[in-house]
């Protein structure tokens, strides 16, 4: 699957896409849902997506923004209008991988786990699947996502998807 | 009779104990007398076996069924279990097939469930197999019966069941007719949680107006839904299905064919969405209806809202929890900005649904202090004029369509 | 070796014993030997629905019946005549000379072209 031959991903690359992923998902564990639209370009898309509609090409997501705007309109829900029991997310990451790279555009995929954490009850698996990204540098430098899509193997959701991923 | 001890308080149905959603005996009757009683149960879409062979699996009630197209014209729903040894036959969730094999000793059944082929069933040179009064016409798939109603597959586990439109009756049959009226279907994706609530919460909160404005903050805030708007709550004559129509505040039947219904609604002009496209619809059913549901007892909830028309499918697991399986769907003649409309309100929706993770943590609430109480404890449904409402309800101050319900279920559950 | 060679599947005395219905493989093609009411037929071994051997099935009258899926066949002909089977049963010309049964030598070079995996 690597295209290192074709498509030379340079040291200094990998280490700042791994970089992005650390604070995308630090900012996201610690709570910190206002700076998450700011880690994607102003068109974008974000899906969270069962692996059963993915693979037969059906749309429908557990959630979905195709703008920045869309996913600030969550974070407001989230924060302000939904109700929910409270909770921890705590995310894992491995496997990052390039399998495509051209200018100043990557494709990465990365395993993702999401641990669960309710008040008063023990630690469980919320979701496990694998994220389809596309990164772009923007004029500043800076990675942004132009696609974020995980896609779950969990297709049986234990109730409630809350936050991001 | 039923093996259920506990004896319901009182003749009226303004006090629901806790024991009814709780209790595995209460569970075990509902399996009995609800679910594989004289009920039409949701079994899918036509759309979703379009060819000869093929099939999805599913579960009604408790029980695993896969459901085929076995001819042309002709959807079976049979048992998900091999007559010999008791195997569950189909595996995956969806596929295509010629015949049905179990594959722990090759027994075969045609599409239709009749048994066909019993490998050594005449011994091997002379030896062994079945005794000659075997018959396989005796030992088929079990076969529900099947009715298919504008698209929608229904089964029921008994032979007694009443026609479909018998069974829905007048009242509610205009609001299935405006969300499947026989238009081809195209299924949008699906979603899938297991809610820790007992499975009659659901049935419940789809007719339970008076939450609506005050649980799903989403919706007044960004001027989907206002507690003043106008809206029906309907019920069929035995109280057990149930319909809630609501109309944005504005003259009704003023918007086209494909004309935006939610633009006049927005409460306060500083409470926007960032992208309104979120809640954006246009009119496609007839009506300028923003939420049109159609409850039919037990299994699902036919849904519109804005453009997300969907099936919630209700699967008990046990008295503390069930799994909700939602299929959305559109209309083979969508176009891209539709489809791409329908994917965006689907965000309302579901696990993640910005309207809909209000309910379903509620439930798991309301769940766990049903579970924590105290011996003896009841629920009230007072709100709205007491007793048995079968008419309009044109305000949303009322719990009377769950007091219809819980009229219908002391008949049918004997409690 | 010429077309008009015919080759011996089996002799009338032990297909009489075996109750009329005999497996055989002549030249690396699987066959089945019938005999009803006096008269004899041979088919490929092999049912066109499933993996199963028409020779461990049941015969009855012109129909042989296949063990795994009860599918059915005319001797005859080959032709099916028992869901789940639909394919015909290719057939073979069969002589009798004395006790010996004999099919012919081109039909059956012919099925192994057509069919190379029946070797």
């Amino acid at each position: 699957m690597t295209v290192l031959q074709e498509n030379p991903i340079t040291a200094f690359d990998r280490e700042a896409i791994r970089a992005f992923y650390d604070a995308y998902f630090d900012a996201l564990d610690e709570g910190r849902l206002e700076e998450w639209p700011d880690f994607f370009a102003a068109e974008c898309r974000y899906r969270i997506i069962s692996r059963e509609n993915f693979e037969a090409g059906q749309g429908l997501c557990i959630m979905q923004a195709d703008s920045k705007g869309m996913l600030t309109d969550r974070v407001r829900a989230i924060l302000k209008t939904q109700v929910y029991a409270p909770r921890y997310y705590r995310r894992f990451y491995s496997g990052l991988r390039v399998v495509k790279a051209s200018g100043k555009e990557w494709d990465v995929r990365q395993n993702v786990l999401i641990v669960q954490t309710l008040i008063n009850k023990p630690s469980e698996i919320l979701g496990c699947g694998v994220g389809h990204d596309r990164l772009v540098s923007n004029e500043s430098g800076q990675l942004k996502f132009v696609d974020r899509t995980l896609i779950l193997d969990t297709e049986m959701i234990r109730n409630s998807v809350i936050y991001p991923a | 009779m039923n093996n259920i001890a506990k004896r319901w308080p009182g003749a009226g149905v303004t006090e629901i104990p806790y024991w009814v959603y709780t209790d595995k005996d209460v569970y075990e009757s509902e399996l009995d007398r609800i679910w594989y009683g004289d009920h039409w149960l949701y079994a899918g879409l036509e759309a979703e076996v379009p060819q000869v062979g093929s099939y999805r699996t599913t579960t009604l009630g408790e029980r695993q069924v896969i459901v085929v197209r076995s001819a042309q014209d002709q959807i079976s729903v049979l048992e998900n279990r091999c007559r010999h040894r008791g195997v569950q036959i189909c595996q995956a969730r969806s596929g295509k097939l010629t015949g049905i094999t179990c594959p722990y000793h090759q027994w075969s059944y045609a599409l239709d469930g009749t048994l066909q082929g019993v490998p050594f069933r005449r011994g091997i040179k002379g030896k062994g197999g079945m005794s000659r009064d075997f018959s396989p016409t005796d030992h088929g798939l079990l076969r529900l019966k099947v009715e298919v109603v504008n698209g929608m597959i229904w089964a029921s586990f008994s032979d007694r069941t009443p026609p479909f439109r018998e069974y829905i009756g007048d009242r509610l049959w205009s609001s299935y007719e405006r969300i499947v009226s026989g238009r081809r279907l195209r299924v949008v994706g699906y979603n899938r949680q297991f809610i820790p609530a007992n499975w009659k919460l659901l049935i419940e909160n789809i007719r339970d107006p008076y939450h609506g404005a005050l649980l799903h903050v989403f919706l007044p805030t960004f001027g989907l839904f206002r507690p003043d708007q106008a809206s029906e709550m309907r019920m069929d004559e035995t109280g057990r299905h149930g319909s809630l129509m609501s109309l944005p505040a504005r003259d009704p039947g003023a918007a086209g064919h494909g004309e935006d219904i939610t633009r006049d609604i927005a409460v306060d002009a500083s409470l926007q969405l960032a992208d309104k496209r979120l809640i954006e619809a246009v009119k496609e059913l007839k009506g300028d209806e923003t939420l049109g549901s159609c409850c039919v007892f037990p299994s699902v909830i036919l849904l519109q809202q804005i453009n997300a028309l969907q099936v919630r499918h209700i699967i008990p697991k046990g008295p503390d929890g069930c799994e909700l399986v939602w299929t959305h769907f559109g209309f083979e003649e969508d176009d891209e900005a539709m489809r791409q409309r329908r994917v965006r309100h689907g965000n309302l929706f579901g696990p993640a649904g910005l309207v809909s993770v209000d309910d379903s943590e509620v439930l798991a609430m309301a769940q766990r202090g049903f579970k924590a109480a105290e011996e003896g404890g009841a629920a009230i449904v007072q709100m709205g004029t007491g007793g048995r409402e079968t008419g309009n309800e044109g305000h949303m101050a009322t719990e009377s369509a769950i007091r219809g319900l819980y009229q219908y279920y002391r008949e049918v559950m004997g409690l | 070796m010429t077309d008009s060679e015919w080759v011996c599947v089996a002799s009338a005395t032990e297909l009489r014993a075996a109750g009329g219905l005999l497996g055989r493989s002549i030249r690396g093609v699987p066959l089945a030997v019938y005999e009803v009411s006096g008269a004899c037929f041979v088919t490929s071994d092999l049912c066109t629905h499933a993996q199963a051997s028409l020779s461990e099935g049941y015969l009855e009258g012109f129909l042989i019946e296949c063990p795994l899926h009860q599918g059915l066949f005319d001797v005859r002909t080959g032709e099916a005549k028992g869901p789940p089977c639909t394919e015909p049963l290719r057939t073979y010309a069969v002589r009798r000379e004395g006790e010996d049964l004999l099919v012919n030598l081109k039909s059956l070079r012919e099925s192994q072209e057509k069919e190379p995996d029946s070797t």
